[in-house]
């Protein structure tokens, strides 16, 4: 996608696969699997998420970057 | 259904109920030696820039949930190595017009409450709000268990056309949700 021209932004909610694989930008959350945007529900978690996805496209200077977030589950 | 699709069921709710398991597999497999012509590191990573402020883009949502439209052609869950395919998602389907085919997480979260994968109901909030440009016309959606020679196919054929898709929809960034 990015050869493409798209700029893109991952969440990752296993950290060693994201590091291993080294995407363009990327938010680590600590969340279950099949929760990447938080609970069911939880509007405030999903949104946060999307913010924190924002920010970072926004931020990031350079292929590789993984910021994590400490939100409570 | 049939024993092997009850396993990988089963399997999936334990790898989301005990994540330990989950660092355990994963620290165990080299994810990019498995994908062919895939260097890992910054000095192979693509990187596009962002072209201007995320207010004035088009955002088009990325998933490997399985999601799909309820009038398209399900993921195949019978091929053990999975399905390299992807279905289109309208901007502005419904809740109720999308299901979930995956055998190989527990979606029984996003069953009720689909933004938990595929957040489209809070992207267009966030247009309404001035915080993006817009929802792209177009998202896209993969089942994530890939594994084998589908990953070849993956990489060369499908994640490219699913690329080209996006950007002839108008879409100047894409979220991606690993599920």
């Amino acid at each position: 996608m990015e050869r493409e021209g798209l700029a893109t932004v991952s969440v990752s909610i296993v950290k060693e696969i994201t590091a291993g694989l080294c995407p363009p930008r990327a938010v680590f959350v600590p969340w279950p699997l099949g929760h990447p945007f938080g609970r069911a529900g939880n509007l405030e978690q999903q949104r946060t998420v999307l913010y924190d996805m924002i920010g970072l496209i926004e931020s990031a200077e350079e292929p590789g970057t993984l910021v994590e977030r400490d939100h409570p589950w | 259904m049939s024993l092997r699709r009850w396993k990988d069921r089963m399997v999936a709710r334990l790898l989301t109920r005990y994540p330990g398991l989950v660092k355990k597999w994963a620290g165990a497999k080299d994810f990019s030696a498995e994908m062919a012509g895939w260097r890992a590191g910054p000095a192979f990573t693509p990187w596009t820039p962002l072209a201007k402020p995320v207010r004035e883009c088009v955002v088009a949502l990325v998933t490997t949930g399985g999601v799909h439209l309820k009038t398209q052609a399900p993921f195949d869950m019978e091929n053990p190595d999975g399905d390299p395919t992807f279905r289109e998602i309208p901007g502005d389907a419904a809740r109720d017009e999308m299901t979930i085919t995956h055998d190989y997480y527990d979606h029984r979260g996003a069953d009720v409450d689909l933004n938990v994968v595929f957040p489209h109901e809070r992207l267009k909030e966030l247009a309404e709000e001035g915080v993006i440009g817009g929802v792209s016309p177009v998202h896209l959606s993969f089942m994530g268990h890939i594994d084998a020679e589908l990953v070849e196919r993956l990489v060369e054929e499908t994640a490219p056309a699913a690329a080209r898709r996006l950007r002839e929809a108008g879409a100047e960034v894409a979220l991606l949700a690993p599920a």
